[in-house]
This record gives structure tokens, C-alpha cells and sequence, in this order.
């Protein structure tokens, strides 16, 4: 019965404030809702961002650090520093352990889209997130020299067709002064979306990127040596170099051993590196920023449960007629202190279901807008067993912050017996 | 042993024996030798402003103990009891009437009523559980305007609210009702209808009043007076 009265009476103060308690319960839901899109982002983005590449065992390069050699092959930032020579390629691939090897040229782009000159053993290879394969629809893989095969945000950014004709620039950037503009390439293939950065990439063989670059030296056409599409054709079109190589291992236990071998390769430097391994130190790199954030966001969730026991503190001076009241009746102590506690746990309650709501509702809106700019396909998915701890905490919170007008009311109520003096 | 004094106490309303007290941060001390209010006698203390009225009515609520002597509540050692039995002990005996501010902001003026009910077993069972009609009831007698009971309590005036406060007060007819200048916010006319309903309504109830209040023109309808002033001691 006193429970039910206490919770009753917690219940009808407050509505009878809502006026004032709204703006509390609005700040501390948006706080909740700041830690819980952050928490919640955050374990999102590392699984994105972990899934960006699997069943590749090795990638190998020239000799740079691991680091970069996985962000130029796999997320297409920075610059190889070097290219590996086609010779050395054709040698490591001798190796019993390789089970596949798939060949990349970088160097060139689109209107800010990187292009990669492969084989079609990259679309048989590649994998992404728990073991999914490329799927090209519609379309089909490049077999002509100017056959291209696009990523699906390319072909939405340009709302590109089957059939539709496009250039190439030289260089990385999103503005190339030097158009391959001699030789048109055609698309005749559109990968489903990924939530990689393989949707952001154009895909052409090998021997595309030879032909585009005939009668090129240092980087540049030289004037009067240029060749037609035709020609080209007719060129021989072995490649001299490549950036990187993705490889498959026939035996897992031999990944080390292949990793050794390549890595102190006599006639070129070399460095291989294991994607997975090379993808959790660059998370790691990121994860002392995350934390902090997360840290902030938990301090904002902190300072609205302070200032909702400010709120209440400043409300008590006018409710010591009521508590008064309430003493009168027979109400003992510890129940206007838990009138106090409980107050806040409900405010903090609503507010952490309205975050709920907001949450959601916010990546809702939110997931195509990141997947646009970011490349990082989310997806909503149940809270976490982290996420409903934190959402629990914040109510746990709020009951201890407000022991602190709770012990105060029970003093008082002690002291004031039927006359608050005022 | 039973001597007939105990007797007598054992079967009054309210007994004081002997008791000082002091108003915190004051010099003034009281002492009260002897005071007894037998069912269905209603006492009114006559005291101006300041002369330990709110102390005493706290005393007798017991909400705070004396310095030295007894309060006996219906047989009961009262201030010599803990302080959540002098919680229960007033919760189950008691009502309270204030000079004004009495009802809590965020209850209309039915569930104000029904409160003590709440609050109290013995209330509830002495109204059979009906706590609503007993409230309805109260009012219905209080003349409180059934269009009010659901209103937020600042939409009565003062005279409704102390009517309400009355009722609250007599819900589950307890034996003891203290009155702290209930009347003071009040006009002539409702003053005195006020205090006709309340009498009647402890009649029936068989309650006694113990009424508080520095205008000497209420005290004639009671049954015992005293005066304040009587009590004070001079500090030494």
C-alpha cells in the first residue's frame, strides 16, 4: 500500500510539473541518445569497417609499411610508393602454397572513382564480410581491353548505364589535367552494392591499363606516339608492373611461411601483410579516438543527471509546505526522501526510452546519408548486451545522484515537523 | 499496580503530564502541568502568535518529544515512543488541520482527502475499505461543490481548501483532531460556518478537537480553555 501510495504520488507531482521537467527530460534524452548513437556507431563502424575484406589471406606489395600497403589496395587512400615488377609477380605465384593470385594496377581514375586493373579472378576471390562474393548485376565481368566493370555507387553517383561509354584520367585525383579521352571505355557490368569501398571503384583488366598508356613515358603522352583503340588492340599488352596482389593460401598453416618468404624476397623488397591482422591495427590506431569520444558523451550524460538533481533541489524549497503536509498525514521520512529518488528515476526512465525512439529513429534517417558520404553500410540491429547495460545505467545513475536532495528531504522533514520555516 | 489516576489516563483522549519544552533557538521555556481531554471534549488553547502554539501542536502530533514529561495518547506512552511508532500512532489517531497550505498541489481535492487512508490501515478499515465514498461523503457534508473534487486544489478558495482540509482530517474519524488556527484565513461568515461543521462532523465522529488559535471570540463552543500565556516560565 505505501509503495503504491509513494509511486503514486511521485507519479502525480510529476505531471503536476511537466511544464519545468519536459526541458529536463529533453535534455537528458538527448544525451542519452548521444551516448547511445555513439556506442552504437561506433561497434557498427569497426564491424563495416572490419568486413571490408575477407578470405584474401595475403596482400602483397612493394616494400612499404603495412599500413599503408592496406589502405592503397583495399580502401583506395593514399599512394603505392613503388609498383612490383610483373617478372617477380609471375615468380611468386610459383609458389606450391598459392592457391589464387589476383593482380592489381592502381594509378588511375574516374571523376574521383579509383580504377583497378585486375583479372576476372577478382570477382571469382574477392570476398567481403562473413565470406560474401562479388555479384555483378547487371551485367557481366570485362573480357574486351576496354570492357569496364563499375561499382554501384559510381553507377548511382552517374546514374551510369549498360552500354554507356566513359573516360579514364590518369592520376588519383577527383580533377585529372590528363584524359585518356582516345580511348573510351564501355560498361558492361554493375556490381551489386557491397557497403565497401569496392562500390566506389571501376574495375578494368590488366591489360586495359597497358593500353591506355601506350606510347607513355615518365607519366605523361608523348606528343606524335600516340595510338588509337585499334592499335592498341593489336599491341602486345603484358603489363610491366602491378601495385599489389591479392592472394589465397591452399593451406592456412603456410600463411606465416609465405608471409617470411615474401618479405625477404631477394631480387625485390617486398612486404606481404595479413589483412586481418593489418585491419585491427588500424582500428586500434582509431579506437583510442572512439573511446574519448565515448568518454564525452558519457560526461554529457553526467552533467544532464546533474542538472535534473539541480532542477529538484531548487524545486524542494517549494515543496516543504507539501512535504510538511505529507508528515502531517502520517507519511514517515524515508518516504518523502523516496518520493525524491524516485522522481528522478522515472524522469530518468522516460528519458532513456524517448532516446530509445530518438536513436533509432535518427539512424534510420541517418544510415543512407552515412553510407553516401562514408561508404559504411550500417544496419539496425538489436541493442547489444553493452548498449542496454549503458541504457541501465543511466536510471541506476540518476537513483544514486538523487540520494542527494532524497537525504536532504529526509532531514528536513525531520527538522520542520509541522511548520517549515520558510 | 493500577492506581485510578492511570485509569483516568488510560481512558482519556489526551493526557499531559508535567511536560517542558523549549522553542528551538529560543529562551522562552514552557511547562505544562497537567492537561487531560477526555472523548468527545474539545479543547481550545488560546495563544498569540509566537507563543510556542506550533511547538506544542508538533508535540502532540509527535513529531518532536518533549524535553521532560509525558504525552498519553489514547493509554499510550506517546513521547516516549520511537519515532516511526509516533509516525504510525499519528497516522492511525490523528488529523491535522493548518492555518492554510494544507492540501498537496498535485491531488485533487477528492484524493486529497482520501490520503490518510492510504496511509493508515486503521482509517481505511474504519471507512470499510470505501475510501472514495467516505471522501465523497465528507465533502458532500463540507459543502465543498462536487464540480471541484476533480479541479486542481487552486482552483478552490481558501474556504473550500480548509473545508477540504477538514474533511481530510476526519476521514476514518480519528480520535484526536489538532486544529492550527484553521479559521485565521478566513471571513466572519465562513469562519463560523466552518467551525459548525467541524464540531458537528467531530461529534459524529467522536473526536476530539484540540484547537489552536489567537482570537479568544472562537473558544466559546469548547468545552476547555486555556490560555497559553499560563504555561510560560520565566527563564531563570
Amino acid at each position: 500500500m505505501m509503495v503504491r501510495t509513494t509511486i503514486r504520488l511521485a507519479l502525480a507531482s510529476l505531471w503536476h510539473r511537466r511544464g519545468t521537467l519536459s526541458l529536463v527530460v529533453l535534455t537528458l534524452t538527448l544525451s542519452v541518445s548521444l551516448l547511445l548513437g555513439v556506442q552504437y556507431l561506433r561497434t557498427e563502424v569497426k564491424q563495416s569497417f572490419v568486413s571490408t575484406i575477407s578470405g584474401t589471406d595475403l596482400i602483397v606489395g612493394a616494400r612499404s609499411s603495412p599500413l599503408n600497403l592496406l589502405l592503397y589496395s583495399v580502401f583506395h587512400v593514399g599512394n603505392a610508393t613503388n609498383n612490383v615488377r610483373w617478372s617477380t609477380y609471375q615468380a611468386i605465384r610459383q609458389n606450391d602454397a598459392v592457391d589464387w593470385m589476383v593482380p592489381m594496377s592502381l594509378g588511375d581514375s574516374h571523376k574521383g572513382h579509383r580504377v583497378v586493373g585486375t583479372t576476372t579472378g577478382f570477382f571469382e576471390h574477392f570476398e567481403y564480410g562473413q565470406a560474401q562474393q562479388l555479384t555483378i548485376s547487371p551485367g557481366r565481368p570485362f573480357s574486351d581491353v576496354f570492357d569496364v566493370v563499375i561499382g554501384a555507387d559510381v553507377a548511382r553517383e552517374h546514374d551510369y548505364q549498360l552500354g554507356d561509354e566513359i573516360i579514364l584520367s590518369h592520376g588519383t585525383g577527383s580533377t585529372s589535367f590528363v584524359e585518356h579521352d582516345d580511348k573510351p571505355f564501355t560498361v558492361v557490368g554493375v556490381l551489386d552494392p557491397t557497403g565497401t569501398p569496392v562500390d566506389n571503384a571501376l574495375y578494368v583488366s590488366l591489360e586495359a591499363i597497358e593500353a591506355i598508356h601506350l606510347g607513355w613515358q615518365a607519366g605523361v603522352p608523348v606528343p606524335g606516339q600516340t595510338t588509337s583503340a585499334e592499335q592498341a588492340r593489336q599491341a602486345d599488352l603484358t603489363p610491366g608492373e602491378i601495385t599489389a596482389a591479392l592472394v589465397g593460401v591452399k593451406r592456412k598453416v603456410l600463411t606465416f611461411r609465405l608471409q617470411r618468404t615474401w618479405n625477404q624476397w631477394h631480387d625485390e623488397p617486398l612486404t606481404a601483410i595479413l589483412p586481418g591482422v593489418a585491419l585491427s591495427r588500424l582500428w586500434q590506431l582509431l579506437d583510442g579516438f572512439e573511446t574519448a569520444l565515448l568518454a564525452i558523451t558519457g560526461f554529457v550524460v553526467a552533467t544532464s543527471l546533474v542538472g535534473m538533481t539541480a532542477v529538484l533541489l531548487t524545486t524542494q524549497a517549494h515543496r516543504r509546505r507539501e512535504m510538511a503536509v505529507l508528515r502531517a498525514i502520517g507519511a514517515p521520512p524515508g518516504l518523502i526522501a523516496a518520493l525524491f529518488s524516485i522522481e528522478s528515476v522515472l524522469i530518468a526512465m522516460v528519458s532513456v526510452a524517448l532516446a530509445l525512439g530518438a536513436s533509432y529513429g535518427g539512424l534510420t534517417l541517418m544510415m543512407p546519408l552515412i553510407e553516401a558520404q562514408l561508404g559504411l553500410r550500417l544496419s539496425l540491429r538489436p541493442l547489444s548486451a553493452v548498449e542496454w547495460g549503458l541504457l541501465g545505467a543511466v536510471p541506476l545513475c540518476a537513483l544514486l545522484i538523487s540520494l542527494v536532495p532524497a537525504l536532504r528531504a529526509y532531514r528536513r522533514s525531520l527538522i520542520d515537523g509541522l511548520m517549515p520555516r520558510e | 499496580m493500577t492506581t485510578p489516576d492511570d485509569a483516568r489516563t488510560a481512558s482519556a483522549v489526551l493526557t499531559i503530564n508535567n511536560m517542558h519544552f523549549q522553542w528551538p533557538r529560543n529562551a522562552t521555556a514552557w511547562h505544562i502541568p497537567d492537561l487531560q481531554l477526555r472523548a468527545g471534549e474539545h479543547g481550545f488553547l488560546h495563544g498569540a502568535s509566537g507563543s510556542g502554539k506550533s511547538t506544542l501542536l508538533a508535540l502532540l502530533a509527535g513529531l518532536t518529544v518533549p524535553q521532560s514529561g509525558k504525552i498519553t495518547l489514547l493509554g499510550q506512552h506517546f513521547s516516549s515512543r520511537s519515532r516511526r511508532q509516533r509516525d504510525r500512532l499519528r497516522a492511525d489517531h490523528i488529523g491535522i488541520i493548518f492555518q492554510q497550505f494544507n492540501l498537496v498541489p498535485y491531488l485533487p481535492a477528492i484524493d486529497n482527502v482520501q490520503l490518510p487512508g492510504h496511509f493508515s490501515r486503521r482509517r481505511r478499515e474504519r471507512v470499510h475499505d470505501a475510501l472514495y465514498d467516505a471522501a465523497r461523503h465528507l465533502l458532500q457534508t463540507l459543502a465543498v461543490p462536487e464540480s471541484l473534487w476533480r479541479s486542481p486544489v487552486t482552483a478552490l478558495s481558501v474556504g473550500q481548501q480548509q473545508r477540504v482540509a477538514a474533511a481530510r482530517a476526519l476521514l476514518g474519524a480519528p480520535e484526536l483532531i489538532l486544529a492550527d488556527e484553521p479559521t485565521s484565513a478566513l471571513d466572519t461568515d465562513n469562519r463560523d460556518r466552518f467551525l459548525e461543521l467541524l464540531m458537528d462532523q467531530a461529534r459524529q465522529a467522536n473526536s476530539t478537537i484540540v484547537f489552536v488559535s489567537h482570537d479568544p471570540a472562537l473558544g466559546r463552543r469548547f468545552s476547555q480553555h486555556h490560555d497559553m500565556q499560563q504555561w510560560q516560565e520565566v527563564p531563570a
